[in-house]
């Protein structure tokens, strides 16, 4: 081992053990904070908690549907509460949230969407939708792809529906806007029809809800 | 405007859908089953009120309720407190000592069912329950066992 190469090692440790460390510590966070709640459904309880899934769920649509939005971690946090038994309700919540904002890029002027964007402050988002509306529409999925490899470029453009289900599924896209920036974008494309979109949608979101509710939480 | 109903349409299909999708797939609990008895309208126990104990199974917690038998009703203090169950018809069959009832009661405002299978023996009652709530997402059922007399316990008089 040339001292080059260990030199690169120690900081690519350092890193993988901190990541160990967070996903520990967040594992251990999520058990705690479940303990905490005493979500355990009872008589007493029950109708508040039925309340609260009714909120979060409506929370979890709304804020997934919005570009650079967080509201992924709500599903897990109902999914994490719940188990296996509440997978069918995230599931059917993501494929509505995924779809509302698809239906907003496609119906919405984007001087309207990016009106109303800035009006919630949300300027990340209100950027991407300005320097969309720029472009011509068959050329604004591509903008979010900017700096991704030709192949990974390729596939969108020869398999748009399969590209699609895949992006909004990988994790770390909020980078790129989230699963509701692409939605949208995908809306704003003009390039999307809805029913394969809606298809590819059923697809691409269900394999954690499935594996869930098929094999418990 | 016909981009935007056609928008509105595929919503609210993709709502309906996910909906129906989910009250589809969900996974049924049943109640707890009356057996096959001779069973007769409740009667017996009329005028009777049972102070019991019950676990529920899945949380380990204690509850102390009243089972009230009234002309050929059914009613349990804790049902009435939760969600206004209201009296239930209630059913027996005698089987040399031992007395056995059943009795489901639902709640009118919220989709909870309670049913309740148990015996009576010298005066003692055990019994086991579901308490089964169906949502149109969900079904959720606890269990619950329990035993009481006609006497109430000291922790049943410093509650009430």
């Amino acid at each position: 081992m040339t001292p080059k190469s260990g030199a690169k090692i120690v900081p690519l440790a350092v890193k993988f053990l901190a990541l160990l460390t967070f996903i520990l510590l967040a594992t251990w966070g999520a058990h705690f904070i479940r303990d905490a709640l005493n979500l355990e459904i009872m008589p007493r309880n029950e109708q508040g908690v039925h309340s609260a899934v009714m909120l979060g769920t409506a929370a979890y649509v709304v804020l997934l549907a919005l570009p650079f939005v967080p509201g992924a971690e709500i599903g897990i946090a109902l999914l994490t509460s719940f188990g296996a038994s509440i997978a069918p309700l995230v599931y059917a919540a993501t494929v509505t949230a995924m779809m509302l904002a698809y239906v907003i890029g496609l119906v919405l002027p984007t001087t309207a969407l990016v009106k109303l964007l800035t009006i919630l402050r949300m300027r990340r988002a209100a950027d991407l939708i300005a320097r969309a509306a720029a472009l011509p529409p068959d050329q604004r999925i591509g903008m979010l792809l900017e700096e991704a490899p030709p192949n990974i470029m390729s596939l969108v453009l020869r398999r748009r529906y399969v590209a699609l289900a895949i992006a909004v599924n990988v994790p770390g896209n909020a980078i790129i806007g989230g699963g509701g920036g692409i939605m949208m974008m995908a809306g704003l494309s003009g390039i999307f029809a809805p029913v394969p979109t809606l298809i590819a949608i059923l697809i691409g979101v269900s394999p954690v809800p499935l594996v869930i509710f098929f094999f418990g939480a | 405007m016909k981009a935007v109903l056609k928008a509105v349409a595929l919503l609210i299909a993709v709502i309906a859908t996910g909906a129906a999708t989910v009250a589809l797939v969900k996974e049924d609990m049943p109640d707890l089953a009356m057996p096959d008895a001779p069973w007769v309208s409740g009667s017996v126990l009329d005028g009777s009120v049972f102070y019991t104990t019950d676990q529920v199974i899945e949380s380990g917690d204690v509850i102390l309720d009243e089972f009230h038998f009234k002309d050929g009703a059914f009613q349990s203090a804790m049902c009435q407190i939760y969600c206004d169950f209201g009296w239930s018809d209630y059913k027996t069959w005698q089987d040399g000592e031992t007395l056995h009832f059943y009795a489901v009661t639902r709640c009118p405002d919220a989709p909870h069912t309670v049913a309740f299978l148990g015996t009576v023996v010298d005066g003692k009652l055990s019994f086991a329950g579901t308490w089964t709530t169906r949502r149109w997402y969900w079904t959720h059922q606890i269990n619950v066992i329990g035993e009481g007399t006609t006497t109430p316990t000291a922790a049943h008089l410093a509650e009430s």
